[in-house]
């Protein structure tokens, strides 16, 4: 049984900044400090951290929401991708990054406990606060 | 040269605690001097153990890395003989650029 969680984290940067980043090959490596490929279109393949993460953009809407399809190098070949949607949403201080990832194969919960922070928000907060 | 096992790994959910294991177990000098704090062991026969941190929180993986001189060859025939490319080539370091791969059973296996 797959299963979805939601995580979020309060950024320091505009959401036009973050959308901009996520989509880009430069932005996705500066922010994660980890190379990342994205082709920006609809459709488009992309790989983050090292290849570790790999999938493609399904939907976008720029500066608010991005959807892409999101599996890891530990996914079976049984598995297929889970999916991501990202939000964001102008907030004080910043932008909130909603996060659902939905269809995430059962068991490998590492995602929701603690993975997004410490690869995504941990960094993307250190880079965008200039840190 | 064929191909041939140039790298071990061991990545997990506690990248210190395994490198402590694994320093403690086999006397290994770990160089974490690397992204993320990876830790790097070179044997005299120019092997390398790498210890470290999983993305994501992950689980990890143990697996091997086999130097190929054709590296988008060999993958090509790794396809043709059942296996699938889980991870393209990709640049992890200035002079390192590694594949993942699962043979017809599901094991993974690097290419460096």
């Amino acid at each position: 049984m797959a299963y979805e969680f939601e995580v979020s984290a309060v950024l320091p940067a505009s959401p036009q900044a973050i959308y901009d980043a996520w989509m880009s090959s430069e932005g996705h490596t500066a922010m994660t400090f980890a190379e990342a490929t994205v082709d920006p279109r609809p459709g488009g393949a992309f790989t983050a951290w090292h290849g570790y993460i790999t999938g493609r953009t399904v939907s976008l809407e720029p500066g608010r929401r991005i959807v892409q399809t999101w599996r890891t190098t530990e996914f079976s070949d049984s598995d297929p991708d889970s999916e991501i949607e990202v939000l964001l949403e102008p907030v004080k201080g910043g932008t909130r990054l909603t996060l659902h990832h939905r269809n995430v194969p059962d068991g490998q919960v590492g995602y929701e406990r603690g993975g997004w922070q410490e690869s995504y928000f941990d960094p993307m907060r250190d880079y965008f606060s200039g840190r | 040269m064929a191909a041939h096992v140039i790298h071990v790994e061991v990545v997990g959910r506690d990248g210190a605690k395994l490198q402590k294991f694994y320093s403690d177990a086999f006397g290994w000098s770990l160089d974490t001097n690397n992204l993320d704090g990876y830790g790097m062991h070179r044997d005299e026969s120019g092997l390398t153990a790498g210890i470290g941190k999983a993305p994501m929180g992950g689980d990890g993986q143990v697996t091997f890395y086999v130097h190929a001189d054709d590296p988008e060859g060999t993958l090509k025939r790794i396809e043709k003989l059942g296996g699938k490319v889980i991870m393209p080539l990709t640049q992890v370091a200035p002079e390192t650029t590694i594949a993942l791969f699962t043979d017809p059973e599901g094991h993974v296996v690097g290419l460096m």
